[in-house]
């Protein structure tokens, strides 16, 4: 398992920052996911590691989240923390700006739909595999993601900047 | 979507046409339907610019790098708690007195050298892999004290260690002193110094009190990804940790080793 854990490692990191939208939440988060993982790595059953491992993460964002270790409202938009603060050696590449702006648009969304959003657009999960990772039915995956991406064009509207595709 | 050509377009059939979840036929089906609403054609595209973007936005995090796994070892299965969380734990009860109360004997046999040949030194490069892995990922905390009170920490750690030092410079080699902190190592007070360059990599030194071993020439050991030169100077074992490259360790070493020379 040890071996086939690290290789879901960085696409698990990527989730992490996606839930998160911040540094240090986002490796709190990813090393809980990874210690949560190795205590119960006995119940594992041994299919799918990946889903189990993403299962995980979202379970802990969801209490993170429940716990109020997260409130986007309270926080003025110029001071939300983005990655572009993050100084992980990868912001040097990126549009700050644009980070800032993607995080505080997801931020408008509920947990549950940007994990689902997440899930399909970065990890390229099918829906039936999200259905399976969330424990949802597969209605409620196409209603979370179809809100998710409405939500995230609205916000990022509303932005004034009227669309990416005009970057 | 209410077009009467194209009635059965819902949708669901949007988002799995972006998500190329469609068979060929229906997703040829979506294409023609988009291609006769135009403003629907652009919210989806808009849709597929936003995916876009977030993929590219977040693809720098997808890194393994400063990420590795404890050993799987018979101990450390029996340790219960999460290990990354076991390393600060321990180290945090060691500090306050607190061995022995929380920590199983195992977990106090994984962090002091027995088992390990006093004699070549080999416990120290455990001891400064472990304590790099448990350290390299902490992003609020991995430092006790930090840089900006450089004289304070030296003659802190100085104190507590029986061996006052000064922290190398080593910004020739682009590395900068993030801070230190004071950790158990083989049962006696040491000095951890974490370093890091404008990437973000970081090195540790860590300065323990040598309990038995020879003086000995770099040594250079590897071991979870990490790896480590440590060398032995009567009083003092130095360990030099980090995911850098061989080269570059060394490099690093040198400038570890001639500054504590000439000190």
């Amino acid at each position: 398992m040890r071996a086939e854990l690290m290789s879901h490692l960085p696409a698990l990191r990527r989730y992490a920052y996606g839930l998160t939208g911040n540094r240090d939440a986002a490796e709190d988060l990813f090393q809980a996911t990874v210690a949560r993982a190795l205590e119960n790595q006995r119940s594992w059953r041994g299919i799918n590691l990946r889903g189990w491992l993403f299962a995980i993460m979202t379970n802990l964002n969801r209490n993170r989240v429940r716990d109020g270790r997260r409130t986007p409202e309270s926080v003025p938009f110029e001071d939300a923390p983005g990655l572009a603060a993050a100084g992980d050696g990868a912001e040097e590449a990126r549009d700050p700006l644009l980070q800032r702006r993607l995080v505080a648009a997801l931020d408008t969304l509920s947990p549950d739909m940007r994990a689902v959003l997440l899930l399909v657009v970065l990890e390229g999960y099918s829906y039936g595999e999200v259905a399976r990772v969330l424990e949802i039915p597969m209605g409620t995956v196409m209603s979370r993601l179809s809100r998710a991406r409405r939500g995230l064009a609205t916000a990022l509207r509303q932005d004034n900047i009227v669309s990416m595709t005009q970057r | 979507m209410t077009d009467r050509d194209h009635i059965d377009i819902t949708e669901d059939d949007l988002h799995a046409y972006l998500d190329g979840q469609l068979d060929p036929a229906r997703r040829l089906a979506v294409a023609k339907h988009l291609e006769s609403h135009p403003a629907l054609m652009a919210e989806v595209e808009d849709w597929r610019a936003n995916d876009d973007a977030l993929r590219g936005a977040f693809a720098p995090y997808a890194t393994g790098d400063g990420v590795d796994l404890p050993e799987p070892g018979p101990v450390q299965r029996r340790v219960p708690a999460g290990v990354l969380m076991a390393a600060g734990l321990a180290f945090a009860f060691l500090l306050g007195g607190g061995a022995g109360y929380l920590l199983n004997d195992a977990v106090v046999t994984e962090t002091t050298p027995s088992g390990f040949s006093l004699a070549d030194g080999e416990w120290l490069a455990r001891e400064a892999s472990d304590v790099y892995l448990t350290y390299v990922r902490e992003v609020r905390h991995p430092v006790e004290v930090g840089a900006e009170e450089q004289d304070h920490l030296v003659s802190w750690l100085g104190n507590r260690i029986d061996k006052p030092f000064t922290a190398p410079e080593l910004e020739a080699l682009g590395f900068a002193l993030v801070g230190g902190r004071l950790l158990p190592i083989g049962g006696v007070p040491g000095a951890m110094l974490m370093y890091e360059n404008a990437q973000g990599d970081r090195a540790t030194i860590l300065l323990a009190r040598n309990i038995g071993a020879r003086d000995t020439a770099f040594q250079f050991s590897h071991g979870d990804g990490v790896n480590t030169f440590r060398w032995v100077d009567g009083p003092v074992a130095y360990a030099i940790s980090g995911f850098l490259d061989r080269p570059q360790l060394e490099a690093l070493s040198r400038a570890v080793y001639d500054h504590f020379e000439s000190t």
